[in-house]
């Protein structure tokens, strides 16, 4: 290299003062010569070299986002906690995907039969129930014992992912409900349902039978209820009428309560 | 005297008619520990049970002066604790950074820069920075054992369990390992549980051996290998009277047992004493059967 910068430039450079075209020029210089490469590095603070080495890194470090953590950021979901969320299986685009496919399927199978809404209320529950089954435990979560161990494993863990697939669900069969033919009250006459299936599930969950077993249990045990009920009822819906959505409250606050009481089971299972 | 980290007593653990932990007493405090003993001894089951994970039957566990029966407690144990499990899953579709910043998060670590930090701290300690940013499911074994141990660095716990932590890797693996745990700054509690000897050796200031669920020692490296002296001795040929008896580079046969009236003894190690007691634990239990 036959020239070099002068100090008096390297000074400006250093100290921000140089336009952008001479800085440019300067750093194009930098790349082939190591003689002012040593001279600008003597210049610039160490302080700063690191901080802007910090701000480099996290940059190209920074975890890239999925489409369902920016969705949950975006709605306000610290983004930590959203990290936590989308590595939950039932949380992942592809399972929302398949759950939107079901229930678009409930309300034109509903639609096309003319039973008004039975299939997609009988539907609707085990949406959350299905994706409790795959949100935690050993069989799904391959990292549970690491998380199990941690100060949010076990409890707050299970509950945290079980409020989001629990949430969303009731999001996309809402959603889906606007499809019914007719809609009225008995369109969201799926949501107690619902919750009260997902909390006894996990009840279920928190005693020797694992989460996929209880899932099954509690899913084929609504079917076969609703089923039952509906034909020995002369009333239309009597499955989800005013006295049946009653009895849903009061089972879903019996579990939740009887939840928050076997919490231990599930930060220390009896065996792992 | 320094506080215990980890204190069993009496403590059982069954799974079905199987006695997983029969009536272990121990106790460790700072300074790497080992745990050694055949595969069902007990190993995974104990490490479990310090990581929180597992409840005794029977018995007391206090760790780090605190009660993991109670729920509160629990939580303080589990934010001083680093847990690398058996057979740690791990996210395929993650990276290695975007897995052990998942883990810092699972660890009460909120503030994003500072978590960050930690997770470029714990990735340099076992030597993946370079991989950083590639998918867990591209890694090789060795790179996914030392991944396992950086989310288990993170956060400079007070109580460090490591099961089987050098299974799978390769000897300068190894080696950078044992830097690894004994650069650990504040002297943490380390158990470390292995098959391998060369690694209690090489690292733990004292040694619980574990067979058929019991503890069968409890002492330093050097004292488990005296236990073994008067047991060794070499010979040109194969003694059939012995416990156990290899042919060694040398040509001649070591062997371990009962020896004979003037043999050459030798200078025991611990894989001596290690073969010697697991061998009489096991001649026991076949002989119980």
């Amino acid at each position: 290299m036959s020239w070099h910068v002068h100090e008096d430039t390297i000074d400006a450079y250093v100290g921000g003062r140089i336009d952008e075209a001479s800085a440019f020029s300067l750093e194009a210089h930098l790349l082939a010569c190591a003689s002012c490469r040593d001279a600008i590095s003597t210049r610039v603070d160490v302080g700063d070299q690191e901080r802007i080495w910090h701000g480099i890194r996290e940059q190209t470090d920074r975890p890239a986002v999925r489409t369902a953590e920016w969705a949950l950021i975006k709605i306000g979901v610290p983004a930590h906690t959203a990290r936590l969320l989308v590595a939950t299986p039932s949380l992942r685009s592809s399972w929302l995907l398949g759950v939107a496919g079901c229930l678009a399927f409930a309300v034109i199978a509903s639609r096309a039969i003319g039973q008004a809404r039975t299939p997609f209320l009988v539907l609707a529950p085990l949406v959350p129930l299905i994706g409790v089954a795959v949100a935690f435990g050993r069989p799904v979560d391959p990292a549970w014992e690491i998380g199990l161990a941690s100060p949010t494993g076990g409890f707050r863990l299970m509950l945290l992912r079980a409020t989001g697939v629990l949430v969303t669900s009731a999001s996309l069969a809402g959603a889906a409900a606007l499809g019914l033919p007719r809609p009225g009250w008995s369109a969201a006459a799926w949501l107690l349902p619902s919750l009260a299936v997902t909390v006894l599930t996990l009840v279920v969950s928190s005693t020797v039978v694992s989460v996929t077993s209880a899932a099954s249990g509690v899913g084929i045990g609504w079917v076969v209820g609703v089923t039952v009920v509906e034909r020995l009822s002369s009333a239309p819906l009597a499955a989800f009428g005013p006295v049946a959505q009653i009895a849903f409250a009061i089972l879903a606050a019996t579990s939740a309560i009887v939840l928050v009481g076997r919490r231990d089971a599930f930060e220390r299972p009896t065996q792992v | 005297m320094e506080q215990a980290s980890i204190e069993m007593t009496k403590v059982t653990k069954r799974f079905g008619r199987v006695r997983a932990l029969d009536g272990v007493t121990v106790s460790a405090g700072p300074g790497v520990t080992g745990l050694l003993g055949p595969n069902g001894a007990g190993k995974t089951t104990l490490m479990r049970m310090v990581a929180t994970v597992l409840a005794p039957d029977e018995g007391i566990v206090r760790l780090l002066g605190r009660d993991p029966a109670r729920a509160g407690e629990r939580v303080e144990i589990r934010r001083r604790l680093g847990y690398m499990p058996q057979e740690p899953g791990l996210y395929q579709r993650f990276t290695a950074f975007e897995f052990v910043d998942y883990v810092a998060i699972l660890k009460e670590m909120t503030d994003r820069r500072a978590r960050h930090d930690a997770v470029r701290r714990a990735l340099d300690a076992v030597g993946l920075t370079d991989v950083a940013h590639r998918k867990v499911k591209a890694l090789s074994g060795g790179m996914r054992r030392r991944l396992a141990l950086a989310q288990a660095l993170l956060g400079d716990a007070d109580l460090l369990l490591l099961d089987e932590p050098t299974a799978g890797l390769d000897p300068e693996q190894r080696l950078r390992f044992r830097e690894v745990v004994s650069q650990l700054p504040h002297r943490p509690a380390v158990l470390l549980s292995t098959h391998q000897t060369e690694d209690i050796t090489a690292m733990c200031e004292r040694v619980f051996v574990l067979a058929g669920g019991r503890v069968r020692f409890d002492g330093s490296p050097e004292a488990l290998a005296e236990t073994a002296r008067g047991s060794v001795w070499v010979d040109q040929d194969r003694d059939g009277g012995a416990l156990l008896s290899w042919r060694m580079g040398d040509g001649r046969y070591r062997h371990i047992g009962d020896p004979p009236a003037g043999a050459a003894m030798a200078v025991p190690t611990v894989d001596d004493a290690y073969l010697l007691m697991v061998g009489d634990a096991r001649e026991a239990r076949e002989a119980a059967a």
